[in-house]
């Protein structure tokens, strides 16, 4: 039990996002920027968005006693995260557009994690033992098996910092973030949030 | 023997749970209308704009501890914990306040954590007449350890009431 433990902890500390691949198509970087609402990454001719799991974002809250004119919130399911553009919005379609990009940009990550898993069909696993569990050997033939295969294409990946103050980017050679017609180099691996 | 060691533990076990988190400083922030001037009642320092934190207060006022309701009450035992009395310039209309500027969870993830970023509505603004109270203020989310889901806590940062009458005395 302490080891199946140590190793989620040891799992959840390590884990590295893939960037979003959006396409190749270079004439359409302004309609991707103006569509997802933030800067895209460019590395070999590919583009891609920083995923959720990375990009993390500023949240506001509030309360009155007075008569709070707040706007009619659509009957969601789950609870809206006020962001900064629900927490300042004056109409409802401001509330809703937010929530649209977020549900787009949910849809597009979680589809592309399914192409990641195609390999392996996406099943998961799990075990549990009176005795005690060796992972040694399970370790070095699954260190084999990936070291036998090479991926096609290895996309850029991002992790949080340790701190949370920020995400490192994996495999950007030659990366540039694209904003607002500009092309701009990333000279660091690490982006620290503003 | 057993009893004291099994006590021992219960107590350090307790300590634990107890020890303060919020150790890291956030030091500096912005005002996002720059035309909204926050400043001290006895005058010590005027935020407009970009800023650099001048003062600390320890609120601790998290989701768990206060809920938004509670929350408006919650200035009374902010100023005894750090928060400042305010008076807060709109365009034309002034309104008094109480300002808490915490430091962040050291588990604590996102901007919200790397600097304060006040901004205040005009639905909130609005409302805060007649001697009412709004309050307004900024979270951040807790790094998930994978063993407890601490997603939906909310951990404030900064925090303001306001009210068009000063009532904060």
């Amino acid at each position: 039990m302490k080891v199946l433990i140590l190793t989620l902890m040891l799992t959840a500390f390590i884990r590295a996002d893939a960037l979003v691949y959006l396409g190749n198509d270079m004439h359409t970087l302004d309609t991707l920027e103006e569509r997802y609402a933030q800067k895209l990454l460019i590395t070999k001719s590919k583009i891609y968005l920083i995923p959720k799991a990375c990009r993390l974002e500023r949240y506001f809250g509030g309360s009155s006693q007075g008569d709070l004119k707040r706007v009619n919130v659509p009957l969601q399911t789950k609870a809206i995260e006020p962001t900064q553009a629900v927490f300042e919005a004056k109409q409802t379609k401001n509330i809703e557009k937010d929530l649209a990009l977020k549900k787009e940009i949910a849809l597009l990550e979680g589809k592309e994690a399914q192409e990641f898993l195609a390999d392996s069909e996406g099943r998961a696993f799990g075990g549990e033992s009176e005795g005690d569990l060796n992972f040694k050997t399970q370790k070095s033939s699954a260190k084999q098996a990936t070291s036998n295969k090479q991926p096609e294409t290895l996309h850029p990946s991002c992790k949080l910092l340790e701190d949370g103050s920020g995400y490192s980017l994996k495999d950007i050679t030659q990366a540039k973030f694209y904003s607002q017609g500009k092309f701009i180099p990333i000279t660091k691996n690490t982006i620290l949030f503003q | 023997m057993r009893y004291y060691l099994i006590f021992s533990a219960f107590f350090i076990f307790l300590s634990g749970c107890s020890t303060t988190t919020y150790t890291r400083n956030i030091s500096k922030g912005v005002i996002q209308d720059p035309k909204i001037r926050i400043s001290a009642k006895d005058k010590s320092f005027e935020l407009q704009g970009e800023f650099q934190a001048p003062f600390h207060s320890a609120t601790r006022y998290n989701s768990l501890q206060m809920s938004d309701k509670e929350l408006i009450k919650g200035y009374k035992n902010a100023l005894h914990h750090g928060a400042r009395h305010v008076i807060i310039e709109i365009n034309d209309k002034t309104l008094y306040g109480v300002l808490a500027l915490d430091k962040a969870d050291k588990d604590g993830i996102g901007p919200g954590t790397q600097s304060y970023k006040i901004i205040i509505p005009q639905a909130y603004i609005d409302a805060a007449k007649n001697g009412k109270i709004s309050v307004v203020y900024e979270y951040y989310k807790l790094k998930n350890d994978g063993i407890i889901d601490v997603g939906d806590i909310k951990e404030r940062s900064w925090i303001l009431w306001l009210s068009d009458e000063d009532i904060f005395e």
